[in-house]
């Protein structure tokens, strides 16, 4: 793939007007939006009232024992918002694309001479300024119902780590929406891998948890999560927000490892779309499945 | 009283458009009208075509026969019994095919699939194994009964569907379209199969709808025309053939230059109406025109088109078809392609 | 006659049923993983803030302090409710996809052989993985379960089934009409998360909430079968927990076979019924 500078320009103008007419579009059905906003604090809600059951309170000493902070309302509040990009990763992204295959534009925007890359790009962009308005929305609204304790001095390097973690995320999505169009049914893939990554990321509970009953499975758990961007960005976004936080990686290490995931991922996703896309034509029609 | 299979009694249903589903509902509603105060009687052991183009309301009202669509005014007798009042032993007594090939479980086996739908259409087990052994084998299909539908072409897909609809041995079978999209070596054996096996053979009563003209001159025993959700005319298609009057059909094929065509064919004041087709990119135009007494008007018409500079690839005087009728009658044709 | 055509019926369908379910191998696979998955991550995070398996807070709240088997079960139980409410409607939308919902509707059984026959072979699937489930978590955490009252707990369950059927009956009916499935079930099945007593009790939820819990039927379900396996009590208990189980039954088999009879005729009108 080679890129021509000169193109920068009317491809990012492709770019911005994709994000825009999707924004239109989810704009188009409010009563959607408020519902994505508020669906996930029936998620956090359960995990908050089984903490409140198990330890009678919001404090547990043995959580501040793993994590240097015993407040593990917050510590799940700032971890389900910033779910809510993952969710949007996943199911956005590749999911938008089956919808476009399905009703039969994926063929006009593939076929459309301007880089299918500036309009998955403006799909990434869209999709990134509405989970970043769902994820403060649920920060709002499960502070309020909850409570959450925060430092807000760093603010200006917690939007920097997320802006990070979202082309990192990305990257990912481009993987996902090239192995989705292969796929016959992604809904239970994705599913799967929603899960999958709910369960051995330090969503709810801290990385060294999962070491603390799996044992010896357990350290090779955190060895693979620790490679997907949420995990780092969950280390570093703490530290900076939760007082008395102790991380369980390096942090300036998971900062770096987010600015390398961003550059392998993106990468990877543009050859497996590249491959997909041919494997498609060769096959006759991307409509063909 | 003659003895009617299939009567249907003034339907009318109109579908409401633009409809979100609950609680998104949009407001704007328009109302397409599908079918207008349909009145047919179909015979028993007739093979009865309903011919009329995309949209003009043939599967709404097989479905409304099939008990899958309530009318909004009007019903029908099936087998004698009501559509809306006993829908149960409506299914009973009906074998339908719908247009589309999706109407299988694609992965089961062929087998698999009849056998399921036997048992829900109330087959005894033992029957059913013989039905299905000896129904496959008749349309040939008896090497692949234990492959996945998902392997099959359309065409033999098509033919599955017809044996799961004659499975329970129903004495009507209302096919939707059945050899839409199919190549013509599979929609001619499915036709002879409905014509001769099922129709002559088995006397059963047949309602079959389609946009091909040749399928219901060449296998119905009656057609209606239908367009916009009206009935226009019943006959036999011999019969509906002759209400073009002493017209007869020139077709012409040329190779045109711009809108030349057009303005030649304009300016023939003996032509009683005239189609032009053709494909949009290629120049080359397919043009039907009705008068009287063709042969003295030939040689004018030959003048008129090289003088406009089209150049005639073929030219032959044609017998009024049923399409032709169809569009003498609405002005509408049936399809894209003539 | 009629009775054994239509039992007939659900057996063939529920036979059919597994048939596909098995052709879908990565399903099966997800399927069994899923519920594991789950069931981990609320056993970490329990973990994480006790430090054993043993809640001194819950004990004083319930009969128990352990919570890995008052999870356990809790998520046993409402995955059977799911798969009942929602075997139906998912299996309606599945035909609806495929295409074959039309011709399944133009034989002359009754609706509610099929709605049945999926119910009942995804609950049968169901009871697969929860077997594996039950038998993984008893090797890796130690369930500790008093199977001396598992018939009892059974036949808990199936008092409480005739409420699950009628709401299924009644979700289905709804998806028959409303077509974004996924995200009705995902807004109701999130619902429930948060209102069933699956890994907390009941009165850890504020009161208003409470009220809501206590009109879902699974509800009972969860606490009457807990109370049986995991922390043993009274009959007036169990009593108390059957009466509203039993008018339950009979006010969601009436209201589900209504609602899905209105929403079908509907469908039948707007003439959708095949559309995905
Ligand atoms: N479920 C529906 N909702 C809204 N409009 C419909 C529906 N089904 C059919 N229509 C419309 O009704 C008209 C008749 O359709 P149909 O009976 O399918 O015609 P045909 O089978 O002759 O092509 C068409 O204009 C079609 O778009
Ligand atoms: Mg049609």
């Amino acid at each position: 793939m080679n890129i021509d500078y000169r193109n920068i320009i009317p491809e990012l103008k492709v770019s911005v007007s994709t994000a825009k007419k999707e924004i239109m579009v989810n704009l188009r059905y409010p009563l959607w939006v408020i519902f994505w906003a508020i669906m996930p604090i029936f998620w956090l809600a359960p995990f908050i009232f089984q903490g409140h059951a198990l330890v009678g309170g919001r404090f547990s000493e043995f959580f501040e024992e793993l994590a240097g902070s015993g407040d593990f309302v917050t510590f799940a509040i700032i971890g389900s918002s910033l779910y809510a990009y993952v969710m949007s990763a996943l199911w956005g992204m590749g999911l938008s694309l089956r919808r476009e295959q399905w009703g039969g534009t994926l063929e006009a925007i593939l076929i459309s001479p301007c880089n299918k890359f500036s309009v998955l790009f403006g799909k990434a962009l869209s999709d990134s300024i509405l989970t970043s308005f769902y994820a403060i929305v649920q920060f709002a609204l499960a502070s309020m119902f909850f409570g959450a304790t925060v430092r807000l001095e760093n603010i200006f390097y917690v939007v920097l780590v997320v802006l990070l973690m979202i082309l990192a995320l990305y990257g990912i999505g481009f993987v996902l929406s090239g192995v989705i169009l292969m796929y016959k049914e992604p809904g239970a893939l994705l599913n799967f891998v929603d899960t999958l990554i709910y369960t051995i990321c330090p969503v709810n509970y801290p990385l060294k948890a999962l070491m603390l009953f799996l044992g010896g499975a357990g350290y090779y758990i955190v060895m693979v999560s620790i490679f997907f961007p949420l995990t780092p960005t969950l280390e570093i976004l703490r530290t900076l927000l939760l007082p008395s936080f102790k991380p369980y990686i390096n942090i300036a290490l998971a900062a770096s490892y987010l600015i390398v995931a961003t550059i392998v991922f993106l990468t990877i996703g543009m050859l497996l779309f590249n491959f997909v896309e041919k494997k498609i034509r060769e096959k006759g029609g991307i409509e063909a499945y | 009283m003659q003895d009617y299979s299939i009567i249907t009694k003034e339907i009318s249903k109109a579908y409401r458009k633009g409809e979100g589903g609950f609680p998104f509902k949009r407001k704007s509603q328009k109302t397409i009208v599908a079918l207008d105060n349909v009145n047919l009687s179909i015979g028993r052991g007739e093979l009865f075509g309903l011919l009329g183009p995309n949209g003009a309301g043939k599967t709404t009202l097989i479905k409304i026969l099939s008990t899958l669509i309530i009318p909004d005014a009007g019903t029908a007798l099936v087998n004698g019994y009501d559509v809306l009042k006993e829908p149960g032993k409506v299914r009973a007594s009906i074998g339908v095919v719908s247009s589309g090939e999706r109407s299988l479980y694609w992965k089961l086996t062929a087998r698999e699939n009849l056998e399921y739908f036997a048992r829900l259409y109330k087959v005894p087990d033992e029957v059913a194994k013989r039905r299905i052994r000896e129904l496959l084998s008749l349309i040939g299909l008896e090497d692949r009964a234990d492959d996945l539908v998902e392997k099959y072409s359309s065409g033999m897909r098509q033919k599955l569907s017809l044996v799961r609809a004659i499975l329970h041995d129903p004495e009507i079978l209302l096919l939707d379209e059945p050899t839409l999209g199919l190549d013509p070596g599979f929609s001619k054996s499915i036709r002879s199969f409905i014509r001769e096996e099922l129709n002559k053979k088995q006397g059963k009563t047949i309602l079959l709808t389609t946009h091909y003209m040749e399928e219901a001159d060449q296998m119905c025993d009656r057609v209606a025309f239908i367009n916009k959700g009206r009935i226009v005319a019943v006959d036999t298609p011999e019969r509906l053939k002759t209400m073009i009057g002493k017209k007869e059909v020139l077709k012409v094929v040329v190779e045109e230059l711009g809108d030349s065509v057009l303005n030649v064919v304009k300016t023939l004041p003996f032509l009683e109406d005239y189609r032009v087709t053709g494909m949009e990119q290629s120049s080359r135009k397919t043009v039907r025109m009705y008068m009287k007494n063709v042969d003295a008007h030939i040689q004018e018409i030959v003048e008129s088109f090289s003088k406009a500079g089209c150049r005639i690839i073929s030219l032959s005087v044609e017998k009024p078809t049923l399409e032709d009728v169809f569009i003498n009658l609405t002005g509408e044709a049936l399809g894209d392609e003539y | 006659m009629w009775l054994s055509y239509e039992l007939k019926v659900v057996t063939t369908v529920v036979k059919k049923e597994l048939v596909l379910y098995f052709r879908y191998p990565v399903w099966v696979l997800f399927d069994a993983l899923m519920p594991l998955l789950w069931v981990l991550s609320l056993v970490i995070y329990g973990m994480a803030l006790v430090g054993s398996s043993y809640s001194n807070n819950l004990a004083r709240l319930t009969n128990t302090g352990d919570y890995i088997s008052f999870t356990v079960v809790g998520m046993i139980v409402s995955s059977f409710a799911y798969s009942t409410l929602w075997g139906m409607s998912y299996a309606l939308r599945g035909e609806q996809w495929s295409g074959t919902l039309e011709s399944t509707f133009l034989t002359p059984c009754s609706r509610f052989s099929i709605l049945l026959g999926k119910a009942l072979s995804s609950m049968l699937t169901t009871s697969v993985w929860v077997i594996v489930q039950i038998t993984l978590v008893t090797l890796l955490l130690g369930l500790r379960i008093n199977f001396i009252n598992l018939p009892l707990a059974l036949l808990f369950f199936l008092i409480s089934l005739p409420s699950f059927i009628g709401i299924g009956f009644s979700l289905a009916g709804i998806v028959l009409d409303f077509k974004e499935h996924s995200a009705f079930v995902n807004f109701l099945s999130s619902l429930l998360g948060l209102l069933l007593p699956i890994s907390y009790p009941l009165n850890i939820l504020p009161p208003f909430l409470r009220y809501f819990s206590y009109a879902l039927p699974p509800t009972y379900a969860i606490e009457g079968m807990r109370s049986l396996l995991v922390m043993g009590c009274s009959l007036s208990e169990l009593i108390g927990l059957i009466i509203p189980l039993v008018f339950f039954d009979f006010f969601w088999l009436i209201a589900g076979v209504t609602i899905y009879l209105v929403e079908e005729r509907k469908v039948l009108k707007n003439g959708t019924l095949g559309y995905y």
